[in-house]
């Protein structure tokens, strides 16, 4: 292996390879080559120091904090589930019961405003004596009937 | 024994007694795992103040969903989807916004956390052009399974699973991540690079 395939080949190594611990023929080569050995060995090291870095990365938020804000957060997701679970049957109940209140009141006009419905007279009740006929006569004005008894 | 396998080890006392309601429980798993989340929220969102948000998203779900793990899988594997998920919505939601200024911020927010974590004057600048180059420059599958496999001790086959992913997939995105990586670390000395081609 030469100095050029081995450079291509380190940028992919594994990291034992670069370490030349490993059993092939890019480790055996870096362990005699001092060139290739000088860049695998700043490559290994860059990568430890990468590896302190992002491993010494700390969250500004103290964690008691994001505990408890977690738990705080969380409790207030569960009570607005809740919520949203109860408010459809809640509404749905609502719903119906002003349905049932309003059964006999007068429908809304097309515009919101109540209907004015006109009272009919209801229509009068006349027993006839046996043997008797009777006819009546509704007038024009509703408080007037005629009863014609013969 | 990785970070991770290790976490899984101290959590596994500490995820019965939160599934059970013990409140000091729960504090105690946050206190153990909000680095790791922290961690792979950052990764996956590629800024500290995004990976923000997506760990506190994550631990309201782990206090909502907690009782929904089953350990079927490992805790951290169970927790990891958890939080890639988090970041996958995150990432839905602010899709619409202005990229430009998110990148701005993004920048600023990079360089000046890992100026302060007391690196030596010369190295800030390569090792922050590094951290910078993984989570703005590589792909975010890139990206993910590079931080899974060569930061953290992952096997290819380990993050396949993780991932959902083929593990021909997973290799080749490694070798990809690995590559662009790489020719960032020569790139930032390239007196070595010189001395190895004359």
């Amino acid at each position: 292996m030469n100095c050029d395939d081995a450079y291509l080949m380190l940028l992919e190594a594994e990291p034992e390879e670069l370490r030349g611990e490993a059993d092939s023929f890019l480790s055996r080569h870096v362990r005699s080559c001092p060139r290739c050995r000088t860049v695998a060995e700043h490559l290994s090291r860059e990568q430890e120091r990468l590896r302190a870095a992002l491993g010494a990365v700390r969250s500004r938020v103290s964690i008691e904090e994001a505990g408890k804000r977690a738990a705080r957060e969380a409790r207030l997701r569960r009570r607005r589930e809740i919520w949203y679970g109860i408010a459809p049957v809640a509404a749905a109940a609502g719903l119906a019961g002003i349905m049932l209140m309003s059964t006999g009141s007068p429908a809304p006009g097309p515009l919101g405003e109540p209907t004015v419905t006109v009272q009919q007279p209801l229509p009068p009740i006349v027993e006839a004596a046996p043997g008797q006929q009777i006819a009546v006569f509704e007038t024009d004005n509703p408080n007037i009937v005629v009863v014609w008894s013969f | 024994m990785s970070d991770v396998s290790r976490l899984d080890e101290a959590v596994r006392p500490l995820v019965r007694r939160a599934q059970a309601g013990d409140v000091e429980g729960f504090e105690e798993l946050v206190r153990q795992c909000h680095q790791q989340i922290y961690r792979w929220a950052l990764v996956q969102t590629g800024d500290a103040d995004d990976a923000e948000d997506v760990t506190q998203e994550v631990l309201v779900r782990l206090h909502m969903g907690i009782r929904q793990f089953h350990a079927r899988s490992r805790f951290t594997t169970w927790l990891f989807q958890v939080t890639r998920n988090a970041a996958a919505e995150f990432h839905r939601r602010r899709r619409s916004r202005q990229r430009t200024l998110e990148r701005h911020r993004e920048c600023q927010t990079v360089d000046a956390e890992f100026a302060s974590e007391g690196v030596d004057g010369g190295q800030v600048g390569t090792l922050t052009g590094l951290v910078r180059s993984l989570l703005k420059e590589l792909p975010s599958r890139q990206r993910e399974v590079f931080d899974l496999v060569d930061l953290q001790d992952h096997t290819p086959v380990e993050v396949s699973k993780m991932l959902k992913m083929n593990p021909v997939t997973v290799r080749a995105h490694l070798f990809r991540a690995r590559r662009a990586m790489r020719e960032r670390m020569l790139e930032a000395h390239p007196s070595l690079v010189e001395e190895y081609r004359q």
